[in-house]
């Protein structure tokens, strides 16, 4: 184990004190929000529904027709009467419509609008991942091991600063604490999940061994951006650059179970803690990262990156003096809208 | 007298369909009409409700599938390796040697896949030089058809049965004293060589004396004494006792271009057999007499880079002002040959006559060899120089023949830059093979006398002379043969077995190129495949080993152990091992350890040598060159070199016979009238070549003819590795010919067999007097056929407005002012009712982009005197930015994609016989008539041009997109959305430079690309930068300045709390140029090397009269020539203006 040399003798002994005096956590049924979510969208398959019932009624209502067709045709065959076979449906309906010209009009006009409307909407919500939480092969609990126990996000997902990707925790850093943590009361099924990350690692906990049959876990990503968008984790979380919040993009996450995508609105409840924005666009789109882009300043003074940058600026006063106007520069100002510093 | 640039032939005489494409920048309305015309089209059935049936179901199924989110998975490591960051880079130093190219490199990778390779500046021999072939080798890695597995008869089997079977039947062989060969190409690494030793000596052979004389010394007692306890220390195996004592082994090391008449030369002039250190960098004066030294000739890569040194015409350190200057003689033009200041066009079998003559002018012996006035006249001119500079000089010849190279020792040793530019101390190791024993071993084989034959890094039935002959010998199933090829190749696959070696990408290996000089090659990736180290296998056939699995360490321990007894001892710089070791690792090499020099003796035995020279009076002389991308044909199934225009032709994917224009006009008939028209001498998209047979004794090979400038007359040359797998071997799916139509599928033969590209021009190459000579005589006839090449020559034209090249002379340079080589452009312009002069640049029709000052601008400046048109940055830039490879059909049609392209103009200027008769028509001996006008084709100056995206402050392509898909961000960089983009095209069309490429298809899954682009092989995938999109279909592309490495350079200076300097950010082409022409940095940087390299004199911006304001400037390319070229045209206000403004 590495040594902990940031920790002050008081920690070391709270740390002595919690592990003497912890009470194990009151067995509880499976939290309703970590059960375990859908792959597609609901509203896909909500969809789907409504159009086999369409075509379900459909059928019903013309076989209706016809069988009420032909009882009309037998009735008026007993009783003698003519009929007019030789009119289509298709003359009967253009009949009925320039008789009803009125109401046919505004009913056109109506569908056509609400109709448009909604699949404008429902255009827009294409590739929205907002709420969205797929299904994993753990179930793995945010709540649990960030809220409970307080375990900063960037122990887990940490090349957050270093790199692009804040990278899906590797199973080896699981492992720094379950391989002592082997079983846990904290729901049903716990310790089976515990036992998964151990026959990932190829760790034998009777034994408290390494095999060596490792086996890797598949997880689902939950944060998906289209291929032409590079987002870098570190240019944002790093303190010499960004230096944003994670709850600014992944909202209050010590409350999750498994990993999901976050909302706006619910970000927006978080708004002014930790120098967070509120934003109304969907999380995850581009709009979204252009509001924030408009509305963020960036501070010149802690980089000398950007004291360079503030330098030269100061050479043209004009455009330093149009950009600062509103007493911050934003990203935007420096370049944060260009196409080219997410799409290359 | 005009200077003019002409691309190809079809612009120097202004063909019909040249004139007519020149103003198109796309040239697709083929397609169309193929497609209208063919015959199929009536064959379709598609009624109008089958269409609206389609175009419904289309629609539902779209708009259900956009409906529908897919599950990305996301596979983290179980054991992230602690110096492998996901998202983050790791490079790594190593090595890169195939026989042919030594070069010291650096390996990009991520996530564990190589994916971008560069030379190593800061270490290493060869101070950052690669060749095209070395920066390609990362895709070599991901071929699809490397061999999985060992492999006997055909069928695949496991190491253990290969070993057993292996080894019982080498010892069968050795138990009846039977002969046992080894055939490799040349062993430079050290290491390798005790195993082979070992191996040798295990099977009861006698080791040969060992070649390494630094080795020799230090453990003097015998092989056992230096392999034992390494060997035992490796791997705990006992040593097998008692070998038998009769066996016949040999090594013996074969080069496919093999340089055995120089080592025999110099063991002639002066008692060693060596290749001798050239230092390019300390010679003012260089001839070449057939000598590619800056792509092909023996360490190209060093002296590429040497050479450029010389090359530099600003003021140097020490306060003077030089350049070198250089003479080539040679048949082919070569790359070296387009970048000499006098090239004289000569006959292969000339060439001992030539320095026969140099050494006559020198004040040397006169061997009273004949040759040429014209010839005599540039050998008196190169001698001239070379005695102004001697002991600062060098004469460098190419030619595998004895005669000349003692010829050339001779001229060296008069001009007395042995122990200066030429050092004998510090030999090369490079191509040791001896030519007439790798005869004597051919013959060996064919004769059926070898018991066994195990070949190693070499391809003898593809590039022997004789070849044909050697494969049949190798499928005697008397004889055990065993190929350690990662390839079922030509050799490979008719061998018992072949056990396939990794890759070196996959490997460890340690290399010595010269005395003192030490590197070390380390695994970037794990082993692909169930390959294994043929070292490995080498000591596990002689029992020194055991069979190890992937992770087997047995060679890496083996080298460590070989560093640590007999590297360690010898330096000082570190005092424990495991420092030395690591540092070497990490640098990629160890810091050399040069032999001081001693005293040379010549003898001179030029007489009696050169009377075996070669000599010819056939009317027909064919050469056998390398190409700067193929090489010897290793790589040949490699689709990023395929794609490389050549040099000098700019042909893609083919193999072609250079002729000089005026022997193809005599020798298919055209008469001075057709001249002009179409006969097949321009390429065009819709202009086949002629075909004529080429025949050297039995051999005929039937191939195209590109007509090329400057080739000497009555030669014709013909590049050397292609017609690989003429057997259908599967070496590579890039490696044959696709139909050139949509389908994609190879072009088959009457037979059904998929035909190589090109031919093999190893047939024409012979053994006579105790070398390999690749030139012949040869008879050429018109085959009466025609043929389609592909070739990017005249694709993309400026459009006559040539001020886009400057060139001038050193002279002025140095005593001339910036208006006479550089002036600035002058537009007349109306203010005020009055007419006057100002500086182009003054004129705007737009306000000042807001880029200067604020924040970065990112500006590039690319000397076109440092270039030398290699093509490295071609490479380079296809593999950083994912850049598609479309093949054969698509390059005729012009639809290449590379971002970066090397626009190769031809010129004529020196002895203009018309020039100096124009300036004084009446003086005396002046006889100057029409009846002699020089043919400007005959011996044209050439002028390399890179030319990508310039990135232009008031960009024409962004003023006319509808959609804005391409903007100018506020850090001068013209970007492109391509998910905007709509694919008008407008912008491509607006382009005064002609960069923008368009997708006509999806590469990555269309039919037409399965068999050439890379990412549609799931191996091959590998290699896409993952930093960089790849491109859909319908969308505009062009060179970005490498915007992911700009946006990584400013992050890394962010985290770092820093401004940006020199080097945080840099494009592919500058990062892999050896020799620095192309510089990238940060324009608002005042400190910056673009900065200062921009405000020189020799700045310029290419159509800077246009008003684009481009981001990236060039330098003026200056030649050491004597009179000062005619200045490009340069537009001034008194010229007339055809151009829209």
């Amino acid at each position: 184990m590495t040594a902990q040399g940031h920790l002050t003798n008081e920690e070391i002994d709270a740390i002595l004190d919690y592990a003497d005096n912890v009470k194990p956590v009151a067995k509880t049924a499976v939290a309703s929000s970590d059960v375990v979510g859908e792959d597609g969208q609901g509203e896909g398959g909500a969809l789907l529904w409504i159009i086999l019932l369409i075509v379900v009624f459909s059928v019903v209502i013309f076989a209706a027709r016809g069988v009420r067709k032909q009882l009309a045709y037998v009735v008026a065959e007993k009783e003698g009467e003519e009929i007019e076979l030789n009119k289509s449906i298709k003359e009967k309906l253009g009949e009925w419509i320039v008789r009803n010209w009125k109401f046919t009009t505004i009913a056109f006009v109506l569908l056509a609008v609400t109709g448009g409307a909604d699949l404008m909407k429902r255009g827009f919500q294409v590739g929205v991942y907002a709420d969205y939480k797929p299904s994993q092969p753990i179930n793995y609990s945010h709540k649990l091991h960030a809220g409970e126990m307080g375990i900063d996000c960037k122990y887990c997902h940490n090349s957050a600063e270093k790199s692009k990707h804040a990278g899906i925790p590797t199973v080896n850093v699981c492992m720094n604490c379950h391989e002592n943590v082997v079983e846990s009361d904290y729901r049903l099924g716990s310790t089976e999940n515990i036992a998964k990350i151990h026959a990932a690692a190829g760790y034998d906990s009777e034994t408290r061994k390494y095999t060596g049959n490792t086996s890797p876990i598949v997880w689902n990503k939950a944060h998906n951006l289209p291929d032409h968008v590079f987002f870098s984790h570190s240019q944002h979380v790093n303190t010499k650059t960004g230096n944003i919040d994670c709850k600014q993009c992944h909202g209050n996450v010590p409350t999750y179970g498994l990993g999901r995508v976050s909302t706006t609105e619910e970000i927006n409840q978080l708004a002014g803690t930790d120098g967070i924005i509120p934003l109304t666009k969907p999380l995850l789109t581009m709009g979204w990262c252009l509001e924030c882009h408009n509305e963020k300043a960036v501070d010149l003074t802690k980089s000398d990156y950007y004291k360079e940058l503030h330098g030269r600026l100061k050479s043209r006063p004009d455009f330093l003096r149009k950009i600062s106007e509103d007493d911050k520069i934003t990203v935007r100002e420096l370049g944060g809208w260009e196409c080219a510093k997410c799409h290359y | 007298m005009k200077k003019t640039y002409w691309k190809g032939l079809d612009e120097k005489d202004q063909s019909p369909e040249f004139v007519q494409n020149s103003n198109k920048e796309f040239r697709e309305d083929l397609s169309v009409d193929e497609f209208i015309g063919s015959e199929a089209i009536g064959d379709f059935q598609t009624g109008r409700r089958d269409f609206l049936k389609f175009l419904g179901f289309g629609v539902a199924a779209a708009t259900l599938a956009s409906c529908e989110t897919p599950v990305i998975k996301s596979i983290p490591y179980v054991n992230k390796p602690e110096d492998v960051t996901p998202g983050v880079a790791n490079w790594y130093a190593s090595t890169f040697y195939d026989g042919n190219d030594y070069s010291n490199i650096l390996v990009k990778a991520r996530e564990g896949r190589p994916i971008w390779v560069k030379g190593n500046k800061d270490f290493g021999l060869t101070k950052g030089g690669i060749t095209p072939r070395v920066g390609a080798s990362v895709l070599n890695l991901y071929n699809s058809d490397r061999l999985r597995g060992p492999v006997s008869s055909g069928s695949s089997v496991s190491w253990s049965e290969v070993d057993a079977d292996i080894k019982a039947k080498l010892k069968a062989v050795a138990d009846r004293g039977g002969k046992v060969r080894i055939l490799s190409n040349t062993i430079i690494s050290p290491s390798t060589e005790l195993v082979i030793n070992d191996f040798i000596s295990s099977l009861g052979g006698e080791v040969a004396e060992m070649d390494s004389s630094e080795v020799a010394p230090i453990v003097s007692d015998s092989i056992d004494a230096i392999v034992t306890p390494i060997v035992s220390d490796v791997t705990g195996v006992d040593v097998e006792s008692e070998p038998v004592s009769n066996a016949d082994v040999k090594h013996i090391q074969y080069d496919a271009v093999s340089y055995s008449a120089m080592r025999k030369a110099n063991e002639e002039s002066f008692g060693k057999a060596v290749v001798p250190a050239y230092d390019f960098s300390r010679a003012k004066a260089v001839v070449s007499i057939d000598a590619d030294f800056m792509a092909n000739w023996l360490m190209h890569t060093k002296y590429n880079v040497d050479y450029a040194e010389t090359r530099n015409p600003e003021k140097r350190a020490d306060g003077d002002q030089w350049m070198s200057k250089h003479f080539h003689f040679e048949s082919v033009m070569s790359l070296t040959g387009a970048n000499a200041d006098s090239r004289c066009p000569i006959k292969p079998s000339e060439q001992g006559a030539v320095a026969a003559a140099i050494l006559k002018h020198i004040g040397g012996k006169n061997l009273g060899i004949a040759v040429s006035d014209e010839i005599d006249a540039y050998a008196a001119k190169a001698a001239e120089k070379l005695k102004k500079h001697k002991g600062e000089s060098l004469v460098v010849a190419g030619a595998n023949d004895k005669g000349v190279q003692v010829i050339v020792n001779a001229i060296n040793n008069e001009l007395n830059n042995y122990g200066k530019t030429i050092d004998l101390d510090n030999e090369v190791y490079l191509k040791q093979a001896d030519d007439s024993k790798v005869e004597e071993l051919v013959n060996e084989v064919i004769s059926g006398d070898v018991g066994a034959l195990i070949i190693y890094g070499t391809n003898p039935v593809y590039t022997l002379p004789n070849g044909a002959a050697f494969g049949e010998a190798l499928s005697n199933d008397k004889m055990l043969s065993v190929s350690f090829s990662e390839f079922a190749d030509e050799t490979a696959s008719k061998c018992t077995y072949i056990c396939p070696d990794h890759n070196y990408l996959e490997s460890w290996n340690d290399y010595k190129p010269q005395v003192g000089q030490y590197s070390i090659q380390q695994p970037v990736i794990r082993p692909l495949f169930d390959s294994r180290q043929a070292q490995e296998s080498l000591l596990v056939w002689g029992g020194k080993a055991e069979r190890g699995d992937k992770e087997s360490k047995t060679y890496y321990n083996f080298i460590r152990n070989s560093w640590e007894k007999l590297g360690f001892p010898r330096q000082s710089e570190y005092l424990t091992f495991d420092e030395y070791w690591n540092w070497s690792v990490h640098n990629g090499s160890s810091a050399p350890t040069p032999m001081p020099s001693t005293s040379v003796s010549f003898t001179d035995t030029t007489s009696e040598s050169s009377s075996s020279m070669n000599s010819s009076d056939a009317a027909w002389e064919v050469v056998a060159y390398q190409k700067s991308g193929i090489g010897e044909g290793q790589y040949t199934a490699n689709p990023w070199l395929q794609e490389l225009p050549d040099a000098i032709t700019k042909v893609c994917w083919d193999n072609y016979v250079t002729m000089a224009p005026a022997d193809c006009y005599d020798l298919f008939n055209i008469t001075g009238n057709e001249k002009g028209k179409w006969d097949g001498l321009y390429i065009e998209q819709e202009t086949p070549v002629n075909m004529v047979n080429v025949t050297v004794g039995e051999q005929v090979l039937k191939l195209p003819v590109y007509p090329l400038p400057g080739q000497a007359r009555g030669t014709i040359g013909v590049a050397l590795g292609y017609g690989r797998a003429e057997n259908q071997e599967a070496i590579g799916s890039a490696a044959f010919q696709i139909k050139l139509d949509q389908t994609g599928d190879y072009d088959l033969d009457a037979d059904g067999n998929k035909k190589p590209i090109g031919a093999n021009a190893y047939k024409f190459t012979s053994f006579e007097n105790n070398s390999i000579k690749y030139y012949a005589d040869a008879e050429v006839a018109d085959a009466n056929e025609k043929y389609f090449l592909a070739c990017t020559q005249t694709h993309h034209t400026i459009m006559g407005r040539t001020s886009i090249l400057r060139e001038t002379n050193l002279e002025s340079i140095i005593s001339g002012h910036k208006d006479d080589y550089n002036p600035s452009h002058e537009l007349h312009v109306h203010t005020k009712g009055h007419g006057e002069h100002v500086n182009a640049t003054d004129v705007s029709l737009w306000d000042e982009h807001p880029v200067e000052f604020v924040g970065h601008r990112w500006g590039m400046s690319v000397d076109l005197t440092a270039c030398n048109g290699c093509g490295v940055c071609i490479v380079a830039c296809h593999s950083e930015n994912n850049v598609p490879v479309v093949g054969k059909d698509e390059i005729r049609r012009a639809r290449d994609l590379h971002w970066l392209r090397m626009d190769r103009y031809f010129s004529s200027i020196d002895d203009d016989a018309r020039a100096r008769w124009e300036k004084d028509k009446r003086a005396e001996g002046n006889d100057w008539s029409y009846a002699n006008l020089e043919v400007p084709e005959d011996n044209p100056s050439v002028v390399f041009m890179p030319m990508m995206c310039h990135h232009c402050n008031h960009a024409p392509c962004e003023t006319v997109c509808p959609v804005a898909a391409t903007t100018h961000s506020n850090e001068g960089l013209n970007m492109m959305a391509y998910n905007r983009c709509i694919g008008t095209r407008y912008c491509g069309n607006n382009c005064p430079y002609k960069v923008r490429r368009f997708n006509w298809f999806n590469y990555r899954d269309y039919r037409k690309f399965k068999h050439v682009n890379n990412s549609q092989d799931e191996m091959a995938r590998m290699v896409l930068n993952p930093d960089v999109t790849v491109r859909s279909r319908g969308v505009m592309e062009k060179c970005s300045f490498c915007v992911q490495r700009i946006q990584e350079g400013k992050l890394n200076a962010k985290a770092e709390s820093r401004a940006v300097a020199d080097g945080d950010v840099v494009t592919a082409c500058a990062d892999s140029c050896p020799n620095g022409a192309i510089v990238f940095g940060d324009w608002n940087d005042e400190e910056s090397l673009v900065r200062s390299k921009t405000s020189g004199d020799r700045a310029y911006q290419a159509l800077e009269e246009i008003g684009v304001k481009p981001n990236l400037w060039y330098q003026v390319k200056v030649r050491n020539v004597e009179e000062a070229a005619e200045l490009a045209h340069v537009d001034t206000a008194d010229e007339p203006h055809n151009e829209e403004h």
